[in-house]
């Protein structure tokens, strides 16, 4: 099993009244290369085939949430739109925890409600390995309802990365991708609005 | 429905309470009678379930996200709770739109960020545009809504009612639930209709008898459906739309079809022990309908699981050749996927697969296949009368292969197969057969001196006695998703019909185990020989 140190940029982000504390991570941890199956059935390995070299959004979801699961998933298909618009390769990862009842079949047909197509994944896979990578995204699950709403953007080839807790909007995931991708202009003011 | 209560709430419940014993006194023409207004009730359905009516479209959108959402998926019953009370999940938290709540100015910042009280302009706003009182734009995670200001004005007149008393699912009042059955009265399958009727017709008196639930009287409507899909569907919408059933128990479900259970997935009706041989479960499944017993599917898994470690030996080799003999037609479908998906995984020989159409069993070539072929087992996947001409032609020619089938497809006509082949056919059955005295109690039930079909009159006797306990668990303040909730929790719950289930948040088939039953000679005529088998694979 290969494993690869991703360091966590410590990004302080203070946007609005109700911004939550940025994670500021004092151990960098690492992204586990385990296997993972996607909406339509197919494996990969999460590092070496999702995260290495590319910039990604990863979210965390299960198909029977009820409130925060739809806003998160709905957040991210609004960066997915964009994104697409501004023809910017940016892999979407939303992960589910609950592997042993979200299977592809069922990924699928959430995916399908938020018009995901090629570059998002939603991602299951053996419990274990599930468990591992959540660990290692330091995504803490012990209460299924209680997971806590999180964002991580990163860049596997400069090593820059972030996490966004809480309160998260568009704008500001397209902002924090933008300063981890190294984007040129402003995507986010010059597509949205 | 011909009563509608345009004012406030006590008037209503005073009239239910009058109506109620006009009901009693005449138990054939009750019909429940809407709390809210027609308005009310529609902004209701937006509310719990993102639908406006079979019409009207509900527009949802993030902030800064373009493109529609589903709106089943951004229900605001998921977010502010079914009771408007709030709820916090995976570090959200959604505030309380109760009036109370609404109606009244918040001071910062202990709860959040101040704000004015809400008008019902302000409502609007907050609802289409997402801003508050003030001005302020709300968290993120609230949508916004594209809905005509008709819609708006109706989700907001049920704002004002949120969380009361007269916020109820339809078929709930002060002290009657209705519930409903469609079966088919007429028709080809009508005595099987009219026994499962009268059983739940018996099972519902006698809970009333005991003085009903919470002191709420259960009421049985039963739509004629005539026993054809067409038919069921206008009987379930009937049972829906028109007397606003609040669960259905026990009808009906024919193989293939699937509008009736869309119109109730629509209308979330909780529905209880469909009656079908073989359930047909989607992933996800669908969450209001909750089946009983094992399908085709599991039980030929089982029985193959039996074949391998049971069978083998009495077939003389190590290495058996099947022979896979089966009727075409939609519930066959799922038999035979069970089948090869198990004969897939023990890794057997499948020397024959033999298809034929509704009365085209072309035996003797059949059995003459199955001869040259040098056929150790059969697993057979047609009726009774097909199976005993089978065997006697096997009996003819002197092959005994062992013959593998299900009860619920051969029924008791099995019995029929030569007496020297009865010690090699074996029979998957989902439930245990009945004992003599619970026949006997399942006809003093129903009232029926005989039953034609004492399988489906127990699920119904199981059904009506499942709901009772989801009512108890639900408690007084009674909901739809209350029961759902309750169901979900049954473990090993005994149905009092000699079977017990067990449900949760993502499974909706009580049981999946099969027996497996040798046939004898005499009364029963059948006897288990195997123990209560999970065929490999499951979980
Ligand atoms: C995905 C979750 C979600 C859904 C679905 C949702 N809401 Fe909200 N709603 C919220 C959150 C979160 C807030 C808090 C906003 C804030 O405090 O800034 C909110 C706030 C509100 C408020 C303002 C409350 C206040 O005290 O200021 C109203 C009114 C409201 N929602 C009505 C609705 C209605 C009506 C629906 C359905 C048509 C709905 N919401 C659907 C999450 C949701």
């Amino acid at each position: 099993m290969m494993f690869r140190c991703v360091p966590f940029a410590m990004i302080v982000w203070l946007c609005s009244a109700h911004a939550a504390p940025a994670w500021s991570g004092v151990t960098p941890p690492s992204v586990p290369d385990v296997e993972v199956i996607d909406q339509d059935g197919l494996a990969h390995r999460f590092y070496g085939d999702l995260v290495k070299g590319n910039t990604v959004v990863i979210n965390f979801i299960y198909t029977t949430c009820q409130s925060s699961c739809p806003a998160a998933t709905g957040l991210l298909s609004g960066v997915y739109h964009r994104l697409r618009a501004a023809e910017r390769s940016v892999t979407l990862l939303s992960v589910t925890i609950d592997p042993v009842h979200d299977r592809a079949a069922r990924l699928k047909a959430y995916a399908a409600q938020f018009g995901a197509g090629k570059g998002w994944y939603f991602l299951t896979g053996a419990s274990a390995d599930v468990a591992r990578l959540l660990a290692a995204l330091q995504v803490s699950v012990s209460n299924k309802a209680d997971h806590p709403a999180i964002v991580v953007i990163g860049n596997d080839a400069t090593g820059t990365w972030t996490r966004l807790y809480g309160e998260v909007s568009v704008p500001m995931v397209m902002d924090s991708l933008e300063a981890a991708a190294g984007w040129p202009a402003p995507i986010s003011s010059s597509v949205s609005q | 429905m011909a009563h509608r209560c345009l004012r406030v709430s006590r008037t209503c419940i005073t009239l239910g309470l009058f109506l109620m014993v006009v009901c009693l006194a005449r138990p054939s023409a009750a019909a429940w009678i809407d709390p809210l207004t027609p308005e009310e009730r529609q902004g209701r359905n937006v509310y719990h379930y993102g639908e406006a009516g079979s019409t009207d479209h509900v527009g949802v959108n993030l902030q800064g996200v373009e493109g529609a959402l589903p709106p089943t998926l951004f229900r605001c019953a998921g977010c502010h709770g079914p009771r408007g009370e709030g709820t916090q999940e995976g570090g959200l938290r959604v505030p309380p739109l109760t009036p109370s709540v609404l109606r009244h100015a918040r001071e910062g910042p202990s709860v959040g960020r101040s704000r004015l009280g809400y008008t019902d302009a302000a409502l609007a706003n907050a609802i289409t545009q997402g801003l508050d009182p003030s001005g302020h734009a709300l968290h993120p995670s609230m949508p916004r809504y594209h809905l005509t200001s008709d819609q708006v004005a109706k989700v907001i007149a049920y704002l004002n009612r949120i969380g009361e008393e007269s916020d109820i699912d339809p078929g709930v009042s002060a002290d009657a639930v209705t519930i409903g059955a469609a079966l088919p009265l007429t028709g080809p399958l009508a005595q099987i209709g009219q026994d499962v009727a009268a059983t739940l017709r018996g099972a519902v008196r006698r809970l009333n008898q005991q003085g009903g639930i919470y002191g709420r009287y259960i009421e049985l409507i039963v739509e004629d459906s005539r026993g054809e899909p067409g038919q069921t569907a206008l009987a379930v919408s009937r049972l829906v739309e028109i007397h606003q059933v609040f669960a259905l128990v026990g009808s009906f479900e024919p193989a293939g079809e699937g509008r009736t259970r869309e119109r109730l997935a629509q209308s979330h009706v909780p529905w209880i022990f469909p009656l079908t041989p073989s359930p047909q479960l989607s992933d996800p499944p669908n969450s209001s309908i909750f089946y009983a017993l094992p399908g085709f599917d599991l039980q030929f898994r089982s029985l193959v699981d039996f074949f391998v470690s049971r069978t083998i030996p009495l077939t003389g080799t190590s290495h058996p050749r099947l022979a896979l003999v089966h009727r075409n037609g939609p519930s066959n479908a799922e038999a035979l996927r069970g089948a090869l998906e198990q004969v897939r995984r023990h890794g057997l020989n499948l020397a024959v697969n033999y298809e034929y159409s509704v009365g085209r069993l072309a035996v003797l070539a059949l059995v003459a296949q199955l001869e040259q072929q040098g056929v150790d087992a059969v697993l057979f996947m047609g009726d009774g009368e097909d199976l005993v001409s089978v065997a006697q032609e096997l009996d003819r020619r002197g092959m005994s292969p062992i013959v593998l089938s299900a009860i619920g497809m051969v029924g008791a006509q099995a019995r029929a197969v030569p007496s020297g082949l009865h010690s090699r056919i074996f029979l998957a059955a989902p439930i245990d057969l009945p004992t003599e005295r619970e026949v006997a109690s399942l006809r003093a039930l129903s009232e029926q001196a005989s039953l034609s079909s004492v399988g489906f009159a127990r699920l119904a006797q199981g059904a009506v006695s499942l709901l009772a306990e989801a009512l108890k668990q639900a408690g007084r303040s009674l909901s739809r998703q209350a029961v759902v909730h309750a169901l979900e929790g049954c473990r090993e719950q005994d149905t009092g019909a000699g079977f017990s289930v067990t449900f949760g948040e993502h499974h909706r088939l009580g049981r999946v185990a099969s027996k497996v039953v040798g046939l004898m000679p005499d009364p029963p005529y059948v006897s288990p020989v195997s123990g209560w088998m999970v065929p490999e694979g499951e979980p």
